[in-house]
């Protein structure tokens, strides 16, 4: 009965903890090799800590079979002291209870805390490792991954590795002693009953096994059925001016209504399976044997089998400890359900860490690639381009060169590949085929980090951290002056806005702090830019339209950025496409035409569609 | 171990009493009562069951003691027999517990989401999407978990009553003996609690802010990749991940203590029934032996249930939360009500705005005795700053809020009128940012018309220039186009509106232009399919293109709420006011000029 309160109340650690997260979210994996791969990740980060590991090992080895103990010792207090009516012996063994359960409970405690410090000491290890890994991918890898899935392996997967290993670890060790203290102590009582429990017990892990296989796919659905009625609330939200604009309340309501039934059947479905734990079924027939056969032995200590003759020694006080120990076998049989759970769970999470970091990283790995000075002059020499998972070519024969001071100009319809040029020339994808040169050396030959370094970007659609406007604008470099930052932003324009803010450049943006418009988004994003001091300068500036004053201000402040840049600008603005020195067409991946505005104007097709829209489009009122 | 922390993060100040609380909740068991009934039930039998089981072993070791051997046989039956029963009666009792809570858990959910249906959107404006998201899922669930966790406190509580008064008749002075640990018990809990509460909150900010600094970091790689500072962004990284690391081994070595100091603090007591039982055992006879065996087995079914209880308040101040919050939010009332009858077809559509003034939040008004007169047929461009008023004009048209003073009329009737649904679906809207849901590109364009033709689909999406597009679709109408409409680009999102208003034949067509400007040839084909749209109807367009406001019948310029210029293009450019001063600064950039 000793450890009952323990074993009860991590069962309600793991049931409240499940419950909490909707942890369950795999199936489990059938593939046994994938599982055993994950096993030996999470054990190699324990081994790290070899010392740590022993510790824990050691503990439970030491206070589990001290509790083990404490029944023997009942057991004994019962029979040579109350039976015998020996006082000094019920002192002696009551003391020596005391002593032996506050020994347990120290190396208890000595061990739980060294079985937290690893089980933390992983979740950091593995943490670092992941942002490490997400970092260095690729692009691609970036464009084709969720945020939110990606978040989710950071929290609750990582999570979930945490509670396999804490208490993950000490129940599952808890769970092995138990189970061997229990075998030897029915033995140490009697061998013939310890022959038949050792004969039930194979029955127990099958039933476990079965009952956990059964139940797994039904939490999945759950979660799943849980998942899509949240995603369709979420909708209906987001969406609440068009389902009222429509008069589709009702059939909202009923699309609701059953996805909400279906969810709760699928809710009564598990808790149906959970109610039915026959593990727990299975052992009370364990208990129940294991209590006829003492009440067997103790009428008949000599057993004839044919012309065998066994005898054993049991008494009352083998009797008692049988007794002890069948009340405390109820317990097991909760933890080990709960063990099974933790590990399938964390190990399924493991897998997914797993498969993301084995996943290739960005390759710009080598010592000998050059760092040399960038001037800006650029070559590209027929460049194709595609992404790894697809067969059309994004970017197909592209040639044109620029020189150092250049602006180009970049038009052309959405997919055309605009984009997706100024992403070669970051090396945030490589060419197909083809080659790009930066001052006459291939940039697959230049660090990225140092070429990215010479490039400052301003991308369509801005990202700017959720920090304070100062932290975004210096972001790129490692010190500057106070000066260095009034400067850009006056260039850059930030200065007009900021200038009105009470926390100046200190203000926070975003959801902690102010709400920046697009125009005023882009200009911290050019003064960004603008710190850096770079060479080379790409700019999209595709983005919406906004009101003329910041029109104008936009305008004044990329002709600062642009000068003595080498400059690639993506824009649809008439006046700054003028100011170009070569304009590249773009159409489905192609270099349509370059030349400059009035000699495209004239002879490019394209050109003309894109800056007269109503030449080929039907025919609407061309004047007032 | 979770419970015993459960509810202690926060604080909770409510405004319905407790008695309301649960009332309300009533309500919500009646329609499933025979499922608690049937769970209360079989927690008596369970635990009595659990009550009398030990009694036979105490049972067979008093007869061994006394030489009785015949009957142990038949003991360990009822020991199997009863353990039987017990398995029994708990999955019944769990079963229907999971019944019971899950069904409440599904009228409630179901309640709170067909009451917001009911609300128009200034509850919308006043209730992010993420608050009642978690309202409806979260604290439903919340409430649910609470339900299921009180069913087995009050299990634990019975069995915990219940052996202390069998016990108490078995023998009063070991019971007492047993009983002395329990202050030191809840004493030692609620130290523990108070610990705990602090150490939480440092962790729970550690780790949110280490998820902030992953997500943050991630979303914005392209910035950092592009301006090197991969190296950076990461060691920024590893010192919240070590920072994290202090605070979480911290708090996770004191959470892991406490069982440790349970467990002796218990075994303290089965030192002293030990002790004092078995002295007193051998000087008098009593307890037997027996008994003692029984009081061993019996003295950890206190602590755990004490545990319980110790921590329930807090529990119950959670769940009580929880419930408040859900019901305070089915409480509120909707300002827009469809008390109208009218079900007239709208045949004109002529609007006319008489003396309207309306607020958001009652203090700023938006519109101040504001009056517009439009004829059937006719199209409204209205143009202004952000802030002066026009999406809502095209609100209250739609009655999303309901105005102050005045009234809008609508085919000389007003539109109090009209009863709501049927008010609506005379009306178009085709949204700046284009909703679409996830489903298939054919459930979008029938969303407003579930019950139109295929051909009536296909002549909509003909119409609004996007049969094109779908015929390429493998799928055809029946391609998903995923939440939001995420598959699809900007400009199909738009068409497949558009398309979707064809479907509805409103008679009045309100329109949002898009501010992001498209590539210029799928803007023609927009412009192309509103044009259509706009035929016949009157229509009402926040317009934002050149194209369109040189098109209307009439631009209307408005300005904190007031019409400061009408008139058509041409006339308005001449007049050299309010707008020809827009056009310039503004529309030009549209135009190209050589």
């Amino acid at each position: 009965m000793q450890n009952y309160l323990i074993k009860n109340s991590d069962i309600m650690k793991i049931i409240n903890y499940l419950s909490k997260l909707d942890l369950v979210q795999d199936s489990p994996d059938t593939n046994s090799n994938s599982n055993k791969e994950a096993f030996f990740w999470v054990f190699g980060l324990l081994t790290q800590r070899k010392l740590l590991f022993m510790g824990i090992i050691a503990g439970i080895m030491i206070h589990q079979p001290l509790r083990f103990i404490i029944p023997v010792l009942i057991g004994k207090l019962l029979d040579s002291g109350v039976e015998e009516k020996n006082e000094e012996a019920v002192k002696f063994y009551a003391l020596i209870i005391l002593i032996t359960a506050l020994v347990s409970a120290f190396f208890d405690l000595v061990m739980s805390w060294l079985n937290e410090i690893a089980a933390n000491d992983v979740e950091l290890n593995t943490r670092s490792i992941y942002f490490k890994s997400i970092q260095g991918k690729s692009m691609s890898f970036h464009d084709e991954s969720k945020l939110g899935e990606l978040m989710a392996i950071a929290q609750q997967d990582i999570r979930s590795l945490y509670s396999a290993l804490a208490p993950g670890i000490r129940i599952l060790g808890e769970a092995i002693v138990t189970m061997v203290a229990y075998t030897v102590i029915i033995f140490m009582q009697s061998w013939l009953i310890g022959i038949i429990f050792l004969i039930m017990i194979p029955f127990w892990f099958q039933s476990i096994k079965k009952y956990n296989e059964g139940l797994n796919p039904l939490a999945v659905n759950q979660q799943n059925y849980f998942r899509s009625l949240s995603s369709h609330v979420q909708e209906n939200f987001t969406g609440s001016a068009v389902v009222r604009a429509f008069s589709q309340e009702q059939k909202e309501i009923e699309l609701f209504k059953t996805k909400n039934n279906t969810y709760t059947k699928s809710w009564e479905e598990r808790g149906k399976i959970t109610a039915m734990y026959y593990p727990m079924l299975v052992s009370y027939f364990i208990m129940g044997i294991l209590f006829l056969c003492s009440a067997y032995l103790v009428i008949n200590p000599n057993i004839i089998i044919g012309d065998l003759e066994i005898k054993q020694d049991f008494g009352l006080e083998q009797f008692t400890v049988m007794i002890v120990l069948i009340i405390q076998f109820r317990s097991p049989t909760f933890i080990v359900r709960n063990v099974l759970e933790f590990w399938s769970l964390g190990l399924a999470g493991v897998k997914k860490i797993q498969s993301i970091i084995t996943e290739a990283e960005e390759d710009v790995m080598g010592d000998n690639l050059l760092k040399p000075d960038i001037i800006g002059k650029i070559v590209f020499n027929d460049v194709d381009f595609k992404y790894d998972n697809s067969d059309n070519y994004v970017l197909k024969n592209i040639s044109f060169h620029a020189n150092p001071g250049d602006i180009i100009a970049i038009v052309g319809p959405t997919g055309s590949g605009k984009s997706t040029l100024l992403k070669l020339l970051t090396r945030l994808y490589d060419p197909t085929s083809g080659s790009i040169k930066v001052d006459e050396i291939d940039i697959l030959q230049i660090s990225p980090e140092h070429l990215r370094k010479s490039i400052a970007v301003v991308e369509q659609d801005i990202f700017l951290f959720s920090s304070t406007i100062r932290d975004n604008i210096t972001y790129a470099v490692d010190s500057y002056s106070e000066d260095d930052l009034i400067r850009v932003s006056e260039l850059a324009k930030v200065t007009e806005f900021v200038d009105q803010l009470a926390d100046g450049y200190d203000t926070m943006i975003g959801e902690r702090g102010v709400r920046l418009s697009g125009g005023q988004r882009q200009r911290i994003a050019m003064a960004r830019a603008l710190l850096v001091n770079p060479k080379i300068l790409l700019l999209d500036d595709s983005t919406s339209a906004v009101d003329a004053k910041t029109e104008d201000e936009i305008v004044s402040a990329i002709h600062e950025l642009m000068k003595g840049r080498t400059s690639f600008i993506i824009t649809n603005r008439l006046n700054m496409i003028k100011k170009a020195n070569h304009v590249l067409v773009f159409d489905k991946g192609k270099l349509d035409a370059v030349g400059n505005h009035s000699e495209l104007l004239t002879q490019n097709k394209i050109y003309r569609r894109i800056f007269d829209p109503h030449m080929e489009l039907p025919k609407q009122e061309e004047d007032q | 171990m979770s419970f015993l922390t459960k509810g202690l993060e926060e604080k909770y100040d409510r405004t319905y009493s407790d008695r309301e609380i649960i009332v309300r909740y009533s309500k919500f068991i009646v329609k499933h009562k025979k499922h608690l009934f049937s769970t209360i039930f079989f927690i008596i039998i369970a635990t009595a069951l659990t009550l009398i089981i030990p009694f036979t072993l105490q049972i067979a070791v008093d007869d061994l003691e006394n030489g009785i051997t015949e009957n142990l046989i038949l003991l360990s039956m009822i020991f199997l027999g009863l353990s039987i029963l017990l398995w029994i009666a708990e999955y019944i009792l769990t079963y229907e517990n999971t019944k019971f809570t899950s069904r409440t858990t599904q009228d409630i959910r179901m309640q709170l989401f067909s009451d917001i249906q009911h609300h128009d959107i200034s509850f919308f404006d006043k209730n992010k999407t993420g608050k009642l998201m978690s309202r409806i899922m979260d604290d439903t669930q919340a409430l649910a978990d609470f339900v299921a966790q009180t069913s087995n406190i009050v299990v634990n509580v019975l069995i915990a009553i219940g052996t202390i008064v069998i016990l108490f008749f078995i023998d009063p002075y070991l019971t007492l003996l047993t009983l002395t640990i329990i202050p030191f018990l809840i004493l030692l809990i609620l130290v523990f609690r108070k610990i705990a509460r602090s150490l939480s909150r440092e962790w729970r900010s550690s780790i949110s802010s280490l998820n902030d600094s992953f997500q943050e970091n991630i979303a914005g790689i392209k910035v950092s990749k592009s301006f090197g500072r991969i190296e950076s962004t990461r060691l920024e990284f590893e010192k919240l991940n070590q920072e994290n690391y202090k605070v979480s081994v911290k708090r996770s070595m004191f959470f892991s203590s406490i069982f440790p100091f349970v467990f002796a603090l218990s075994n303290v007591g089965l030192y002293l029934v030990l002790y004092a039982g078995g002295l007193s055992s051998i000087r008098t006879g009593n307890p037997s032996m027996g008994t003692l065996v029984l009081f061993v087995a019996y003295l950890n079914r206190f602590y755990f249930p004490i545990m319980l209880i110790t921590t329930y308040y807090q529990q119950l101040q959670a769940g009580l939360a929880a419930a408040e919050r859900i019901f305070s939010l089915m409480d509120i009332e909707s300002k827009v009500k469809n008390t109208g009858t009218n079900k007239s077809n709208i045949e004109r559509g002529e609007i006319e705005f008489k003396n309207v003034s309306f607020s958001y939040d009652d203090n700023t008004p938006v519109y101040r005795d504001f009056n517009l007169q439009i004829n059937p047929g006719e199209t409204i461009a209205l143009v202004g700053h952000t802030g002066s008023g026009k999406s809502t004009l095209v609100s209250l048209l739609l009655r999303f809020y309901e105005i102050q003073y005045g009234e809008i009329l609508i085919d000389k009737q007003d539109l109090k009128s009209y009863d709501l649904h049927h008010f609506r679906s005379h009306l178009g809207m085709v949204l700046q940012d284009p909703l679409l849901f996830s489903g298939t590109i054919e459930d979008n364009i029938r969303y407003g018309n579930p019950n139109a033709s295929e051909n009536e689909v296909e002549q909509a999406a003909r119409a609004a220039n996007v049969w094109e597009f779908i015929k390429d679709q493998t799928l055809g109408l029946r391609e998903e186009v995923r939440e939001r409409g995420g598959k699809l680009s900007q400009g199909q999102r738009q068409l497949i509106s558009i398309a979707r208003a064809f479907l509805v034949n409103p008679r009045i067509l309100l329109l949002d232009e898009a501010t992001a400007s498209i590539d210029a040839y799928s803007e023609a084909l927009i412009q192309e399919a509103i044009d259509r749209l706009l035929h016949d109807r009157t229509s009402i367009i926040i317009a934002h293109r050149l194209t369109t406001v040189k098109r209307a019948d009439r631009i209307i310029v408005l300005e904190k709420g007031e019409i400061i210029e009408q008139g058509n293009h041409s006339n308005l450019i001449v007049k050299g006011g309010k707008y020809a001063e827009l056009y310039n600064t503004y529309f030009a950039f549209q135009e190209i000029k050589d």
